[in-house]
């Protein structure tokens, strides 16, 4: 077991830099689970801590040792592919006892080892077959079966389980977190998928371009977004961004169709007249009767039944917004929707830099 | 195409009626001849109606063509070029797939060159170098002036020699080398997915290993494919091994040949050669029977 700890680290490839500087700290037994687009530069920095790409400038260590320039074997961690990288001539009990059968184990602790490893994961009766014998859940289980058995100190997933269907997904989700919670070992987790990320953290970390946008747990990212860009991509349907303008006190703000809306601890008057983006969950609003106040006035456009909830989406003035609700009112489309929110779910970004304006937070 | 149309398969089998002939009499003709007794063969026609004298004129063949020693210098000379050719090309094309070295490109692209050059094009500087193995070190010592320094520090003078001539090293090594055969493994493992290699780092497994443990057994139909193209190509080796050999004892089957056919002041037994013919025709058909599905499906590129 090992903290993972990376330092002002770098990687660029040929005379273009993808990894612009970074710092994380993961804690032993922690699931870190690194989320961003593709292109972000994610499975670059998890490829740099397994070994398998060259670390351009800084410092990545696992435990107490700088790895830098130690091999992949020498670092003591498995890695959890995409397309599950396992070996096509090779059965499931082949391709699970590989790395002991190179460690030349004695065949007798092998053939222990596997067995052990295989009932965890419930693949017991099929260690004779091979790849193309196995279905994709299968063989997933198959590859993490391999990462399991060297009981490294760190676990490595890159997009894992993008792969599958999105049943077979949600299932793979609770069960790799069972295993953590089982193993106990250091996991460092890349996805593209906001559900993954929020789900099976213990620490969320958001890349954006090649640098970090936010680390903390999955609620903290959720309740706190640090800017524009976490807002939008953590939570589903993302979060409302308008534009908007802070009152000359600045203790509220205006917006073109939504009139002047208080802030519960203000801005403070330095920043009066600053250009602003006004964010609210689609979760946080609700419909409220005509006339009792409310935060603004929308257009419906149109809406969305997802059975258990309705998404409206909604015009005010030339922007969009979203509501998540669950009322069954009877709106139709082109009717006005007064629209409410509890003051301590606005979030407050800077328009120009996108970060979070901290003065302005609530609760 | 699922189309009704009598009138094109007849034009179509027809046509394909008739290359069979034209690709099929000359066989047919040996075939015949080599049944025939002497008198029958040297009619003018020859008849087309097999004879039954198919053994006699195989044992002559057999005989007078020293078939048993030749017959295993063919094999030795066919199998080391064949496993010869698999070993360089496909290591070559490991190190020029797998390994980030400098100019990788141009190392393929020289090799992809050679192509263009065949045997018989190079055979005189090949000659050369086969008649002194060291002779290229040897030239780059004296060019790097270091036989004069050695003959000036110590008084002995670097000669380096080995000589391939009427060896079988000789008969094989001049032909390892197989831009063909390296150019087919590398397409093939350019379809090995990345993520092989690199889950073969992460369990420890060095290149080496990798490459015996992992790509070789994967290239499997790869390298049955080939070995049938190349045990044809070794089996049918005829200038090189006649310009290296002068040896009576380090001749092959197909230069053997050349004794069965007539000449001028002889009797012109040509069953017995067309017999002789017939079992030196035989290895690479049954290779190529014996591996046609494996072949077939190795250059398809197929799994499973």
């Amino acid at each position: 077991m090992a903290n993972v700890s990376m330092r002002q680290v770098r990687k660029s490839f040929g005379a273009t830099e993808v990894i612009h500087g970074i710092d994380i700290d993961i804690g032993d037994g922690e699931f870190a689970v690194i989320v961003g687009p593709s292109g972000c530069g994610k499975s670059t920095l998890l490829r740099m801590i397994a070994g398998l790409e060259a670390v351009t400038a800084g410092e990545v260590a696992i435990g107490d040792r700088v790895v830098n320039d130690l091999e992949p074997k020498e670092r003591d961690v498995a890695m959890v592919f995409q397309n599950y990288g396992l070996y096509p001539h090779m059965t499931a009990f082949q391709n699970i006892s590989y790395a002991l059968r190179i460690a030349r184990r004695p065949k007798a602790e092998i053939r222990e080892r596997v067995e052990r490893v295989a009932r965890i994961l419930g693949i017991e009766e099929l260690l004779a077959r091979k790849p193309s014998q196995l279905s994709g859940g299968q063989r997933q289980r198959v590859a993490m079966g391999r990462a399991i058995i060297r009981e490294p100190d760190v676990f490595l997933f890159d997009e894992p389980l993008s792969n599958l269907d999105a049943k077979l997904r949600s299932q793979m989700r609770v069960e790799i977190k069972r295993l953590h919670d089982e193993l106990k070992a250091t996991s460092i987790f890349v996805t593209h998928d906001q559900v993954e990320a929020m789900t099976m953290a213990d620490r969320l970390v958001v890349m954006n371009q090649g640098v970090i946008e936010q680390t903390g747990t999955p609620r903290q990212v959720y309740r706190r977004p640090g800017s524009t860009y976490v807002a939008g991509f953590i939570g589903a349907p993302a979060m409302n961004l308008l534009p908007a303008t802070l009152s000359d006190d600045g203790a509220a703000v205006e917006g073109r169709g939504m009139g002047r809306i208080a802030l519960p601890n203000g801005a403070g008057p330095d920043r009066s007249g600053h250009r602003v983006m006004l964010g609210v969950r689609p979760e946080h609003l609700a419909v409220v009767a005509d006339g009792s106040g409310g935060l603004l006035a929308a257009r419906l456009l149109y809406a969305e039944d997802l059975g258990a909830s309705r998404l409206l989406h909604c015009a005010v003035g030339d922007d969009e917004l979203i509501v998540h609700t669950q009322d069954e009112t009877g709106d139709r489309p082109g009717d006005t929707l007064r629209l409410a929110a509890d003051p301590a779910n606005l979030h407050l970004f800077d328009a120009e830099s996108g970060r979070r304006l901290e003065a302005v937070d609530g609760g | 195409m699922i189309e009704r149309t009598p009138i094109l398969n007849a034009v179509t089998h027809t046509i394909l009626g008739v290359g069979l002939l034209v690709m099929c009499f000359p066989l047919v003709i040996a075939f015949v001849a080599a049944t025939l007794p002497y008198e029958a063969v040297i009619d003018v026609p020859m008849t087309l109606v097999p004879g039954g004298e198919l053994l006699e004129n195989a044992v002559k063949a057999w005989e007078r063509g020293e078939f048993a020693t030749q017959g295993v210098n063919s094999v030795i000379m066919t199998l080391g070029i064949l496993f010869g050719k698999i070993a360089c090309a496909s290591l070559t094309a490991f190190a020029i797939c797998y390994f980030n070295f400098r100019f990788r490109m141009l190392a393929f692209w020289l090799i992809f060159i050679t192509l263009m050059l065949p045997l018989e094009v190079r055979i005189v500087p090949t000659y050369e170098v086969a008649g002194n193995a060291l002779l290229p070190l040897q030239q780059l010592l004296d060019v790097l002036w270091l036989t004069d320094l050695v003959a000036w520090l110590s008084g002995v003078e670097i000669a380096l020699e080995w000589n391939l001539l009427d060896t079988y090293w000789g008969l094989t090594l001049p032909l390892f080398a197989s831009a063909t055969a390296t150019f087919l493994f590398r397409q093939f493992f350019l379809t090995i997915p990345e993520e092989l290699a690199e889950a073969a780092k992460m369990d420890g497994a060095g290149p080496l290993r990798f490459f015996f443990q992992i790509l070789l057994p994967l290239s499997k139909t790869n390298i049955a494919a080939l070995s049938v193209i190349m045990f044809v190509f070794g089996w049918n080796q005829y200038l090189w091994p006649l310009l290296i050999t002068t040896d009576p004892e380090m001749r092959t089957l197909v230069m053997g040949l050349e004794n069965l056919i007539p000449s001028e002041d002889e009797l012109p037994e040509w069953n017995v050669a067309m017999a002789g013919t017939l079992m030196v025709m035989l290895p690479p058909i049954v290779v190529v029977l014996v591996l046609q599905r494996w072949f077939v499906r190795g250059l398809l590129g197929g799994e499973k």
